[in-house]
């Protein structure tokens, strides 16, 4: 069996996997990311909805990869009621193919060595410790002995698993979700709206993200605690025909998205885990760019930094969980409490909420009144929806 | 971009994959309790003999590509082809 020897190791090449290709690389550490797939950042399975902020914080906005800048936000009710809703932070919509692709070539110019078509298998271990991984290529198996593992592989990881690392996710912290992406649709660029119901989109939301020149992306996703199979297509399928006719379909993906607590413990001797993987995708909106770019370059610097001290077991990766504890684990069991909030609503609650926010002035349709009206039958969750909307 | 077959796997599976609808998301195999689903580029494969039949899948799939394997379809084959809407 072909054998090679890496620092660090990343298994996945989404937006996790390439930003901690390019945060270990950077510390002048060996640095090599594999993905499954034969190129990056296809398939796309998401929205591409995403913060300025959140990125302008690793790099500057490049044009190559924006799609639209989000200029209004919608929330629409069971009952038809549309809620314009204020926000400070400017959002865009991603053209993720581009985006994903700028990530890889960022890892590369950071000097990590990325491959694509490397399906990794298997981890290599010793007494416990993770000491590497195998993948295969065209039928061939190879070892690549690593410090550190990186497991960057999404919300379908196995990786962490291997590692005895608890990932599996309850039926009410899983949403399954579809997109198409629409041409020829009459929408607002930049008017971005999102659609609330237990009928519309159980225990989840549709939502529209329009892309300029008439290009949309439209998706849902739905509690598959609440759900049979196939739910998020047939849902989908029947808002787009209400909406819109039947549109042409330039591209369309199912996926899924951990609405979960993140992973406990992200960390094992010799191994990190990122991204979907570590569950960080925000449990309230579904939303995982940002937390997958920030989780991501967290487990790059700390395991380039355990590397170059000579400590790559749990304690010397300890940091990574320090780091995103600061970063993303707290919001996020804030935005789990106020999902499960949310999940309790009926529609009538749904509607009468919408209904008080639009007898407010305009300036006043913030999220944070729409949630503190919205949970105003559940006092506990005051002070999480202070927080979380500042 | 896959090449490759999609392909339901081992007669002794409890679950069908109705491989024209699979779409490769891998989200039932977020939610296998016993790690039985298994992903590849072109693939996805439920490994009979670990599943517990818990049936947690099922509803995991966007699209309904997961069907229990009742004894009404013969094992590795899939359930009818199309379009699951209306
Ligand atoms: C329908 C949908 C809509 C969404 N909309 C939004 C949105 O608007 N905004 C937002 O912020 N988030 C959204 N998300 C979530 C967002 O897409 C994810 O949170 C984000 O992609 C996570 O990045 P990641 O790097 O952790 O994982 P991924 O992007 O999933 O990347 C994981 C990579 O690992 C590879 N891989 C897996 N296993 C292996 C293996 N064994 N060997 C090698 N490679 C492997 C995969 O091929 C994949 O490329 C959406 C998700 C879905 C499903």
């Amino acid at each position: 069996m072909a054998s090679e020897k890496y620092d660090v190791v990343i298994v996945g090449g989404g937006p996790a996997g390439t930003m901690a290709g390019a945060a270990a690389a950077s510390e002048g550490v060996r640095t090599l990311v594999l993905e499954r797939d034969s190129t990056f950042g296809i398939p796309v399975r998401c929205g591409e909805g995403v913060g300025v902020n959140q990125l302008e914080r690793f790099f500057a906005v490049d044009e190559k990869y924006v799609a639209a800048r989000i200029k209004g936000l919608y929330m629409h009710s069971p009952d038809g009621t549309e809620v314009p809703v204020v926000s400070s932070e400017i959002g865009l919509v991603l053209e993720r193919t581009r985006f994903d692709r700028w990530l890889a070539e960022f890892a590369a110019l950071s000097g990590a060595q990325l491959r694509t078509r490397c399906e990794v298998d298997g981890l290599v271990t010793d007494n416990g410790s993770v000491r590497g991984i195998y993948f295969t290529r065209f039928g061939k198996r190879h070892k690549v002995s690593a410090d550190v593992v990186i497991a960057a592989d999404g919300v379908d990881s196995r990786v962490a698993r291997w590692a005895g690392i608890p990932t599996q996710l309850k039926p009410a912290d899983f949403e399954s979700a579809y997109q198409f992406m629409l041409a020829g649709v009459d929408e607002e660029p930049g008017s971005c709206h999102f659609f609330f119901g237990n009928d519309i989109a159980p225990g989840g939301y549709i939502w529209i993200f329009p892309k300029g020149d008439k290009v949309a992306n439209v998706g849902i996703g739905v509690s598959s605690k609440l759900c049979d199979g196939g739910t998020a297509y047939r849902k989908l399928k029947e808002f787009v025909r209400k909406r819109w006719g039947e549109p042409a379909v330039i591209s369309e993906a199912a996926g899924g998205v951990p609405v979960a607590r993140p992973v406990r413990q992200p960390v094992r001797d010799g191994m990190i885990v990122a991204g979907d993987a570590a569950r960080h995708t925000n449990p309230l909106t579904g939303g995982g760019i940002s937390a997958a770019l920030i989780g991501g370059h967290h487990a790059g610097k700390v395991a380039a930094g355990a590397v170059k001290n000579g400590d790559v077991t749990s304690n010397g990766l300890k940091e990574y969980m320090s780091r995103i504890d600061k970063d993303i684990v707290k919001a996020n069991l804030r935005a789990y409490r106020l999902k499960e909030g949310v999940y309790k609503l009926s529609d009538k609650a749904f509607n009468r909420t919408a209904h008080q926010i639009m007898a407010l002035p305009a300036h006043k349709h913030t999220l944070r009144n729409v949630f503190l009206r919205g949970l105003v039958s559940q006092p506990k969750l005051m002070v999480d929806v202070i927080k979380a909307f500042v | 971009m896959r090449v490759g077959e999609k392909t339901s796997r081992t007669s002794e599976a409890p679950i069908l994959v109705a491989v024209e609808k699979c779409d490769l998301c891998g989200g039932c195999i977020g939610i296998c309790p016993t790690d039985c689903i298994v992903l590849t580029e072109h693939n996805l494969m439920i490994v009979g003999s670990e599943c517990i039949r818990c049936g947690l899948c099922l509803p995991a799939c966007p699209v309904g590509a997961l069907t229990w394997n009742d004894g009404d379809v013969a094992a590795g084959q899939s359930t009818e082809a199309g379009d699951n809407g209306k």
